[in-house]
């Protein structure tokens, strides 16, 4: 005959081990409707040091405790870049109170022609919390590589002369700096506000 | 009453205690690792044509490492890769193209006009495996930087470079480095059919046990 | 069965530290994605000496800024014994052994690893201060384990 208390403290284990499955089984199941690629566990992200407005050296690693969006873009693109930085400051308007937990970095990949002061400017135009950066070529190739993004300067006829192709998706680091979510170039406002939150809760 | 709640449910428990242990130490899913963002990059092929790691999103590839002049030292990679190349269709990647890329470590001397007889010579068709160089600073940052594979330039002009086959998935997460010695390409063709698995598992309730497979089961190679 | 309130206090407390603590491994594995790092690649351990890239072991700069040590951990030294690296460089290293378990510990870092025949251990690790550290061996492998020992000197 078992005795109730043994009874008992064999539950208690097994109560743990069906607690740590259920725990893998919510944070996998709960995952709600996300919008771009999940990174989990999240994925190394480097750490840089480009230039912003005032001269000083500006990466992710600045902003830990905060979500970093970063994307790749230059002033002069004519419909990728201001699309989805228009999306980022209506995700952030969505966010409401929560926008102070995240910070967008625009990093220009044409630095001929966007020095940090025009970056800046141009991202604050989308949201007042936006940050704009730039850097060498040099610099600029080894950041956007190791975030698997690539940028080319491609000629063109007409008054622009070069254009850059890029990649075009976002990508989003959590408080830690570990990236965590890559987001298409079609994803929508409400989409990012979305994933923001999500990300934000943990 | 009291003690046959208390019996089933240690019961129940115990049959979610044996299933995850089952799941941790049989392994049946098992899962490449994965490891880190494969790099962004714009070569040329052999056609001269661009190509950038955005042409590849969605596609499974295998990257490796030679040059035209390399010879004989080449000729065990380039071998496997073409072995590879005439094997793919064995693998059932669940509708995933799948790309051989093989990138120039002399990028100076390789140009698209080198690449493309080097090329016809191995047998690479352009469509499914390419030859690509570029800018030696690019492929220095992707070779060196993103795939960590180090490569340098001897006093005799040949090219002293650890020989790698590194596989990326869909997602641009670089999911196995083969970088000792020489991977059968048997190996290849598995890591290529886990992959597979994982694509045709992307959606339903099969995701789920393949994410359970990345948190509980050690990683194939 | 008669247990005496004492023994029924130990084994309570022992069970509940045995409950917390298993909770505790099962929240770092599952909930935070702790793992312990996983070998980095087979190698024959008979061939250590012939295959690449242990077959020339040293210090390669892969990247402007990255350096990768390929380091092979024999008894009883490492080769190379001495690293020199700028400041501020990110350092993988990449060691294996051809004849018994070793260790290796970086000491100020967190590079700190077995080193098992037939096996390649990866770590890496930014020195960001110019000084100093003592490789070491902790893992007993035989009787010149304690002049196991090797230099990362940070310039």
């Amino acid at each position: 005959m078992i005795r109730t208390r043994f009874l008992l403290a064999g539950a208690a284990l097994a109560l743990l081990a069906a607690l740590a499955a259920v725990a893998v089984g919510i944070r996998l199941a709960a995952l709600p409707e996300l919008h771009g690629t999940l990174l989990d566990p999240p994925l190394p992200a480097a750490e840089f040091a480009l230039t912003s407005a005032d001269g000083g050296a500006v990466g992710p690693q600045d902003f830990r405790g905060r979500l970093v969006v970063l994307f790749f873009g230059f002033t002069n693109c004519p419909d990728v870049c201001p699309l989805t930085m228009h999306r980022l400051g209506s995700a952030m308007e969505e966010l409401g109170d929560r926008a102070d937990q995240v910070q967008v970095i625009l990093v220009s990949v044409d630095p001929e022609r966007d020095p940090p002061a025009k970056v800046d400017e141009y991202a604050k135009r989308f949201h007042p919390s936006f940050i704009g950066v730039t850097g060498s070529d040099d610099e600029l190739r080894t950041v956007t590589s190791s975030y698997g993004i690539y940028y080319a300067r491609t000629e063109v006829e007409g008054a622009l002369g070069y254009t850059v192709d890029h990649s075009a998706s976002t990508l989003v680091l959590d408080r830690n700096g570990g990236l965590r979510m890559i987001w298409p170039f079609d994803t929508t406002p409400e989409g990012m506000a979305s994933d923001l939150r999500y990300l934000i809760r943990r | 009453m009291k003690r046959k709640v208390l019996t089933g449910s240690l019961l129940a428990m115990g049959a979610l205690l044996v299933g995850v242990s089952f799941f941790a130490i049989a392994q049946p899913l098992t899962v490449l690792p994965r490891m880190a963002l494969a790099p962004g990059f714009v070569l040329t092929d052999q056609h001269g044509e661009r190509l950038t790691n955005e042409d590849l999103r969605g596609k499974l590839v295998v990257y490796t490492l030679a040059y035209t002049g390399c010879g004989e030292a080449c000729a065990p990679i380039n071998r496997t890769m073409a072995e590879l190349a005439a094997r793919l269709d064995e693998v059932d990647t669940g509708g995933a193209p799948v790309r051989l890329v093989t990138i120039s470590v002399d990028p100076e001397r390789d140009t698209p006009a080198a690449l493309r007889s080097a090329a016809e010579g191995l047998g690479a068709d352009g469509q499914v495996w390419r030859l690509a160089s570029g800018d030696p600073a690019m492929v220095r940052q992707v070779v060196g930087g993103g795939f960590e594979v180090f490569y340098e330039a001897r006093d005799d002009g040949t090219i002293r470079f650890d020989p790698a086959f590194v596989v990326v998935d869909g997602w641009g997460i670089t999911r196995a480095r083969n970088r000792v010695g020489l991977p059968d390409v048997e190996l290849l063709l598995d890591q290529l059919r886990l992959l597979g698995n994982e694509v045709r598992a992307s959606t339903g309730v099969a995701r789920f046990a393949y994410e359970a497979a990345h948190l509980f089961s050690c990683y194939a190679y | 069965m008669k247990v005496h309130v004492y023994e029924k206090a130990f084994l309570s407390i022992g069970g509940g530290m045995l409950l917390v603590f298993l909770g505790a491994l099962a929240f770092a594995t599952l909930g935070a994605g702790i793992h312990l790092p996983d070998r980095a690649g087979s190698i024959d351990p008979q061939a250590v000496r012939t295959t690449p890239p242990f077959d020339d072991p040293g210090v390669r700069e892969i990247a402007p800024g990255k350096y990768e040590v390929v380091m092979v951990a024999q008894a009883w030294s490492f080769d190379p014994a001495e690293v020199r690296i700028p400041a501020g460089s990110e350092v993988t290293f990449r060691i294996t052994s051809p004849d018994v378990i070793h260790g290796i510990h970086v000491e100020h870092t967190t590079i700190n690893v077995m080193v098992v025949p037939g096996q390649i251990s990866e770590m890496r690790y930014t020195f960001r201060e110019p000084r100093e550290h003592l490789i070491i061996c902790h893992e007993y492998c035989g009787i010149g384990h304690h002049y196991m020992y090797g230099k990362v000197i940070v310039e």
